[in-house]
């Protein structure tokens, strides 16, 4: 074992000291009793010992067990007195009763988020479970699945909707510089393969909703904030407030003339309402109308289809397109020309 | 080893009543299923026989003994009942759940239950959600045609739209396996090009059980566990290595979010101007360059190697041609 085993292993063995003293008082046990009792903190002054137990208590705490403190005035000193304890309901697992199957699938489920992340979480659960007396083996097959996102930032941002931790973080925009952003996370969301959080932006004092994936570098706590010391609204609903895309305007008709078995996409969200054979040499285009919002939107996507796809029509859609077409001719022989490295800003 | 003092208390308040629910348990397979070696296991146990009660007395330690590989633990009361569940804890656990419950409809009704179980356990029904899971959407009743078609080893016809040449294919293939990175795929042996691929199943338009017997279409080859190439997709962790191209763009402001949404090999933000960024890409397929530098085009600022952008450039004259010139 090298040293930092070592220290880990006595830690290890002082806190497991501690937790059985607590749990065999029978009430609460006075502050010097447990000085007395415990090699760790006999000798230690009341400040030190403060810091020493308060360490050991947060320690405890992160593994779900309470420690819970009482003070009183001593009626025959006229000091104040501390007691602490540990109840039953901070410490113990309910019962839980687990079918064979039920087991072998929270095995797999431990195994989703193996070399990541949040394994630690789940690998303690299931240390916690076995306790239970069930066998949820370790080494169990392999789900098929695993997380696809960045499991660091995920497991802080677990940890912080859980805990109701106020964050901390840069955040970047697509096109923007980052900015320190600071959150009160309300939900943490998967949709698809993308997680967002959301909670109310301190300092724009509004709900907003951010990409996990944007976040740059670590979330941190913020300063001189407490666990748990802001409320979800009663009224607040996911749903409500969870807009990743931009609402949409008026719907038009977009139609398009499309060659013989191409641009799949387009005639799956239209209708293919005749033949074209506008064009002498041309072997014949569909037309098919596509519903739009957006003119410049959607003309950007039709050009990915290349001279597959031709706008006839409405106007303002045919304009943009043919602007669009000039202005990508533009840039990419602008783009791929030899002295591009030294062009800047070049985009319209 | 642990890497934390929490972990592995963790560990040993599991291990504690675990043993004294099964008493005389085999060290080695105890060892398996937490998940540690027989080393590791006699570590925590002499770690707990030097614990107990305060004073110390050899009636206040914990006993625990592993003679002939049969452990035997006692006088624990104080740590006999398992520790209750974090929220971080119960809450990944559901996480993997949600994962889970689509890949695996056979279990759903389990899943169901552990769910109810392990929030329970946690008390988290009694406060709002943290965590609200959508895994990709599988559509239920092409997954039983694909999972019966595994099962049987048979064929199905499928047409499947290859993006990066903005083809409709039909094809007959024979599904090996259901998977889910990022998006659903569908593994296969296709033998319409003879070989094993991938199949997106956003990208499936059409998919039937093929006539005829699995026979017919010939046999499918045994062997090879990796995952199949990626039909006609761009994905640098499912293509080997070889002949392949690279190619760097210089992006824009308003195109800065392609970083975020391709995979790429390298993303330097903030270059060359505030708020654009720089993405290295390695190009499995021309087509799929030149459809990205058409759609994205104009707000391209630098290719290189140039030579990459010629076909885009081609097909922006021939439409441009046939848009003619701007309106005045």
């Amino acid at each position: 074992m090298d040293d930092a085993e070592l220290r880990v292993r006595e830690q290890t063995e002082r806190i497991l000291n501690l937790l059985i003293a607590l749990r065999a008082a029978p009430g609460w046990i006075d502050r010097d009793t447990l000085k007395s009792c415990m090699d760790e903190y006999r000798g230690l002054g009341d400040a030190a010992f403060d810091k020493a137990f308060s360490r050991d208590k947060a320690l405890l705490r992160g593994m779900g067990i309470e420690i819970s403190t009482s003070t009183w005035n001593d009626a025959v000193t006229g000091e104040n007195g501390y007691g602490y304890r540990i109840t039953q309901d901070d410490y113990r697992l309910p019962q839980i009763d687990l079918t064979p199957e039920e087991a072998a699938v929270l095995s797999v489920a431990n195994r989703f988020w193996q070399d990541t992340a949040v394994a630690e979480h789940s690998g303690r659960a299931l240390d916690k479970l076995r306790g239970l007396g069930i066998d949820l083996r370790a080494e169990e097959e392999q789900p098929g699945i695993g997380p696809r996102f960045d499991s660091e930032a995920f497991a802080a941002a677990l940890s912080a909707v859980n805990a109701r931790r106020a964050v901390a973080f840069d955040y970047r925009r697509p096109g923007g510089t980052p900015s320190a952003r600071r959150l009160e996370p309300y939900v943490l969301l998967t949709r698809g393969d993308r997680v967002y959080l959301i909670g109310r932006d301190i300092d724009k004092d509004d709900i907003r909703t951010f990409r996990l994936s944007r976040i740059q570098g670590r979330i941190t706590r913020v300063s001189r904030r407490r666990d748990g010391d802001y409320t979800v609204p009663d009224d607040f609903r996911t749903d409500d407030w969870f807009r990743p895309d931009r609402a949409s305007g008026p719907e038009r008709t977009a139609v398009l003339h499309i060659s013989s078995g191409r641009a799949d996409p387009l005639r799956r969200v239209g209708t293919v309402t005749g033949r074209a054979d506008d064009e002498p040499g041309d072997d014949g285009r569909d037309i098919v109308e596509v519903p739009f919002d957006d003119a410049r939107a959607l003309a950007s996507r039709l050009l990915g289809f290349g001279a597959a796809v031709r706008v006839a029509g409405p106007l303002a859609l045919v304009d943009a397109h043919r602007d669009a077409v000039r202005a990508t001719l533009d840039s990419l022989e602008r783009a791929a020309s030899s002295d591009a490295a030294a062009i800047s800003g070049g985009a319209s | 080893m642990s890497a934390s003092a929490a972990g592995r208390l963790t560990r040993l308040l599991g291990l504690v009543p675990y043993l004294q629910e099964n008493p005389g348990a085999d060290l080695d397979a105890t060892a398996e299923v937490f998940g540690i070696s027989a080393d590791e296991l006699i570590d925590d146990l002499q770690l707990l026989f030097v614990t107990g009660r305060p004073g110390r007395m050899p009636d206040d330690l914990i006993e625990a003994s592993w003679e002939d590989g049969r452990i035997t633990v006692g006088n624990a009361d104080e740590v006999s009942v398992p520790v209750r569940l974090t929220g971080d804890e119960a809450t990944s656990l559901l996480v993997a759940f949600d994962y889970l419950a689509s890949l695996r409809p056979e279990h759903s009704e389990a899943i169901a239950s552990l769910r109810a179980k392990m929030s329970a356990a946690a008390g988290l029904e009694e406060s709002a959600p943290t965590i609200d899971v959508r895994p990709p959407e599988l559509d239920p009743a092409r997954a039983t045609t694909i999972r019966e078609a595994i099962d049987a080893g048979a064929p199905l016809a499928i047409d499947y739209y290859v993006a990066s040449r903005d083809e409709l294919t039909s094809r007959i293939v024979t599904p090996l396996a259901l998977r889910l990175a990022g998006q659903w795929y569908m593994d296969a042996w296709c033998h319409t090009s003879g070989g094993r691929r991938s199949f997106a199943l956003g990208a499936i338009r059409t998919l039937d059980r093929a006539s005829g017997e699995a026979a017919d279409v010939g046999p499918v080859p045994s062997g090879g566990d990796e995952p199949a190439p990626a039909e006609g997709e761009r994905t640098a962790s499912e293509h080997p290595d070889a002949g392949v191209e690279r190619v760097t763009l210089d992006l824009a402001p308003a195109a800065a979010w392609l970083a975020d949404e391709i995979d790429v090999e390298s993303a330097e933000h903030d270059v060359p101007v505030p708020g654009g960024v720089r993405i290295g890409l390695v190009v499995f397929s021309r087509p799929w360059l030149t459809r990205l530098l058409l759609e994205n085009g104009r707000h391209v600022l630098a290719v290189r190697p140039a030579a990459l952008a010629e076909d885009a450039i081609a097909e922006a004259r021939r439409l441009a041609d046939a848009v003619g010139p701007p309106a005045t």
